[in-house]
């Protein structure tokens, strides 16, 4: 069923993912919460992990 | 996935009643610290956003807010969900669209904010372009130029538009306090088979400041027939295009806050983050080839990738939206989560998941035309707080890979001492999270070890070599992971017993020299590899093979393959001439080698580069020849391993000069010269390539052994003819010997000839000689004994000789 109410309360998130990568490392990963969460831009770390920001909203489905 | 490759904090803020975070920075000042941008608004007493701002937020290592600032804020404004935000010097360079319409674009005016490291507000600006009305302008990507302007892609209303959404891709720029520059808009048409032109709607989504333009990525869409798509194309520093391409159905990180999308590679190539009904990442090549593209996760209209990290080996790390369908209760519900993937070194592979791009591209011209803008300051700027809420998240593996090796450092150590034999250490350590349980040890692709420990000592290394270290090769988890040293582990043989010395360039591969060293010493000569100008000056001199007379000296000179070539410095092209003018022979390689030697050195080497530097395409094979001159290579032709490109045409100069290799693939070009100098009475040799050894696919022990026969077989005559007092064998007596002669006994200078410096005769050189010569010279003295002033041998016995053969007699 698809949320057809979207409620104009979103808030912003950020998100520190995967610190102390190495060379070689591959994955594939979905992550989020119960809202829909969409993400904006990624940027590398000083310790080689991933910042990444996005937003979260809320969402009614009838 | 090591234990470390965890989520390590997520953190949710609210600033007003609602906002969005579109980009996120290290910060300028603190790597360690984030900066994060977005737009917030507020809402009215009806749930209706009545204020929007920008925002900027910097937060400590943790997430804990440090400062927080909106920006441009006010009763009924609204800002778009794409903001950019990106470092400049001092501060950062924000932009995007203030929305005064209502879902049409009326009236849009683009943004650009200027805030310094405290996020402070240096100056905010509003843009409205062209002369058309309402006038509609987006701003989507922002950058800084290498001269503190700032470059801004996005849209602009078309002047020919009948609706006010058809639009056309813009380039902006702007000075450090955002004044206007220039302007460019970028109008496309699509032709039909039957000449029927419809205008297209487009709009610059990201771009990227190349080293001499700019790359812009952007949306289009063929409204004739509904059709979407993504241009990808390239302007010089005028703003003039220079490839256009338009690929259909992709988009370029399709997502309302979908940023930086477009990245930009060292070698050129152009990546971006798209939507192909999945997340996706599509690459071109730096001439607008397409090369790669990949799609992750099954076909939803919702999926996209919005931002993509480009990895220094080559790989991407890449965040979108994945719809995902968690259970509640007896149902299903969709639910948008974040998509990441990280691809492995050199590919767009996570390793599961994903589909190959098959994408339709095609090429256009389109023309860029001015646009001018009308601008408006902003002032509205103050201090906020961010509220927090909880973020319950949880993550889905769909594969991973991350049970690999720390980051590693290799180091090499040769120990030679007199009268022991070399060996070669090679000692690993890692500097990162991670194991090392084995490692195999291969030299020139041969194992010769595999140790649990991390060093690794070759006992019997003589030689260069190539040691290739493959760190935990049992592990079936991890992408086998490898490093290569090149060793000198040549043995330190007197240079008065070396007959040929291998001359890499400073920067150069020493592998290119492994092949020829091993085939010479095959041959029972005694070659040694050296690099730099500071190994030529000491090696190319009179001890150089001294004590091996049965050998003529050469010198190989091996410069590359293009583009890896290097140019002979001034210092060695001189030494190389002296070196030719006494007798030695040359050996030279090089795709350039026609611009890469001086003038002298050429005339020596009696050949022309025809077309030096051009590309002439591939070359597949080469045809082996007789030069006429002395070196017969006609039964040696063989496929050739090498690019090929930029491979000088060579030609033969003066009738002592004849071709000994010709490419196949194309007509009439002689990649390969012989000169014979003894035919004009003269005492050297040389080959000139612009093909390499190292690519010969023949046999390449039976070529050497035919180059080297042709140019360090000695040959036997009379005792060499020299000109008593001509110290500097320049062919003449003149006051420029009587100074070679003092920097010969009092600087270190080498000298060929030892009988020509002896002007008094008296069998040894000292400073008699250079005073004798002077007196000759200015006082009037007797001359010389013979032979002078003419050349000739020298009649009386003694133990000085001329060393590498004739002098530049007249």
């Amino acid at each position: 069923m698809r949320p057809i109410t979207v409620l104009p309360s979103t808030a912003l998130a950020m998100l520190l993912f995967c610190s102390g990568l190495v060379q070689g490392q591959t994955f594939h990963h979905l992550t989020g919460g119960g809202f829909d969460d969409r993400p904006s831009c990624i940027e590398k770390t000083i310790d080689n992990g991933y910042i990444i920001s996005g937003d979260q909203s809320m969402a009614v489905n009838t | 996935m090591n234990a470390n490759c965890q989520v390590v904090w997520n953190r949710g803020y609210k600033v007003g009643d609602v906002a969005r975070a579109s980009a996120v920075r290290l910060a300028n000042d603190d790597p360690s610290s984030y900066v994060m941008a977005g737009h917030s608004g507020n809402w009215n007493a009806s749930g209706i956003v009545a204020t929007s701002s920008i925002f900027a937020m910097k937060t400590d290592v943790a997430g804990n807010q440090m400062w927080l600032h909106r920006y441009g804020h006010g009763p009924s404004k609204h800002y778009s969900t794409k903001i950019e935000m990106k470092k400049c010097a001092g501060g950062y360079i924000l932009c995007g669209t203030l929305m005064y319409g209502d879902g049409f674009n009326v009236a849009d005016k683009g943004f650009l904010l200027r805030i310094d490291n405290n996020g402070m507000m240096m100056w905010m600006k509003y843009y409205s372009m062209g002369d058309v009305s309402p006038s509609v302008t987006a701003f989507k990507d922002v950058e800084a130029l290498p001269n503190g302007n700032f470059v801004v892609t996005g849209h602009t209303l078309s002047p020919a538009a009948v609706a006010n959404y058809e639009t056309e891709t813009i380039l902006f720029v702007v000075d450090g306090t955002g004044n206007p520059v220039t302007g460019r808009r970028y109008p496309t048409v699509l032709v039909t088979p039957d000449g029927t032109e419809y205008r297209e709607i487009n709009s610059g989504e990201s771009l990227r400041v190349l080293p001499d333009g700019i790359a812009v990525v952007g949306s289009v869409l063929q409204v004739a027939f509904d059709s979407r798509g993504t241009e990808l194309f390239t302007v010089d520093n005028a703003g003039i295009p220079q490839w256009y391409r338009f690929i259909s159905n992709v988009l370029p990180g399709e997502n309302e806050v979908a940023n930086g999308t477009l990245r930009h590679a060292d070698d050129g190539t152009l990546t971006f983050a798209a939507k192909d009904g999945a997340a996706a990442i599509v690459q071109f090549d730096a001439g607008g080839t397409y090369l790669a593209g990949m799609k992750y996760g099954g076909y939803n209209w919702g999926h996209t990738a919005t931002s993509l990290y480009a990895e220094d080996d080559g790989g991407f790390t890449f965040v979108g939206v994945a719809e995902v369908f968690p259970p509640s209760g007896s149902i299903f519900i969709n639910n948008l989560d974040y998509r990441v993937g990280k691809t492995a070194a050199g590919t767009l592979s996570t390793g599961c998941d994903e589909v190959p791009l098959t994408l339709n591209v095609t090429q256009r011209d389109i023309q860029a035309q001015s646009v001018v803008a009308n601008v408006e300051i902003v002032q509205e700027f103050t201090d906020d707080l961010a509220t927090e809420d909880p973020l319950n998240w949880t993550r889905h593996v769909i594969c991973q890979n991350c049970s690999c090796l720390p980051a590693v450092d290799v180091s090499v150590v040769v120990s030679t001492c007199p009268d022991c034999p070399v060996i070669v250490v090679v000692d690993w350590e890692p500097v990162g999270p991670g194991v090392i349980e084995s490692v195999e040890i291969r030299r020139d692709g041969i194992l010769i070890g595999q140790v649990d420990g991390n060093t690794f000592t070759d006992p019997s290394p003589t030689g260069v070599h190539r040691y290739e270290l493959t760190f935990n090769p049992a592990d079936p988890t991890c992408n086998p992971d490898y490093k290569t040293v090149t060793v000198d582990a040549t043995e330190q043989v007197p240079l008065s017993l070396v007959t040929d010395l291998i001359l890499v360039q400073e920067q150069g591969d020493l592998t290119e020299s492994l092949c020829l060293e091993s085939n010479l010493s095959e041959l029972g000569r005694t070659p040694k590899v050296i690099r730099g100008d500071e190994q030529v000056l000491s090696h190319l001199n009179g001890e150089f093979g001294s004590d091996r007379p049965e050998f003529n000296r050469v010198a190989w000179v091996l410069l590359g393959e293009s583009p890896h070539q290097q140019p002979l410095s001034q210092i060695s092209n001189e030494l190389l001439s002296q070196f030719l003018t006494v007798g030695g022979s040359l050996y030279i390689e090089g795709a350039d080698v026609g611009s890469s030697i001086s003038a002298e050195l050429a005339s020596l080497s009696g050949v022309t580069a025809i077309d030096p530097g051009s590309q002439t395409g591939q070359v597949a094979a080469l045809e082996g020849l007789d030069s006429e001159v002395g070196l017969d290579l006609s039964d040696l032709s063989a496929e050739y391993g090498g690019s090929g490109q930029d491979v000088d045409s060579l030609m033969p100069m003066g009738n002592a000069s004849g071709a000994i290799f010709r490419n196949l693939s194309v007509d009439d070009q002689i990649t390969a010269v012989y000169h014979n100098n003894f035919l004009l009475g003269g005492s050297h040799r040389v080959v000139t390539s612009s093909t390499l050894l190292s690519e010969y696919l023949g046999d390449t022990m039976t070529l050497v052994d035919r180059l080297s026969s042709a140019l360090g077989h000695l040959v036997i005559g009379d005792p060499p003819p020299f000109i008593r007092g001509d110290g500097n064998i320049d062919g003449s007596v003149d006051i420029g010997d009587a100074i070679f002669a003092l920097n010969y006994l009092f600087g270190g200078l080498e000298s060929f000839c030892g009988d020509a410096l002896d002007t008094n005769d008296d069998g040894n050189i000292d400073i008699g000689d250079p005073v004798a010569l002077l007196g000759v010279l200015f006082s009037g003295a007797a001359p010389p004994s013979t032979p002078f002033p003419e050349c000739g041998q020298d009649p009386t016995a003694d133990t000085l000789d001329c060393e590498f053969g004739p002098t530049r007699c007249p």
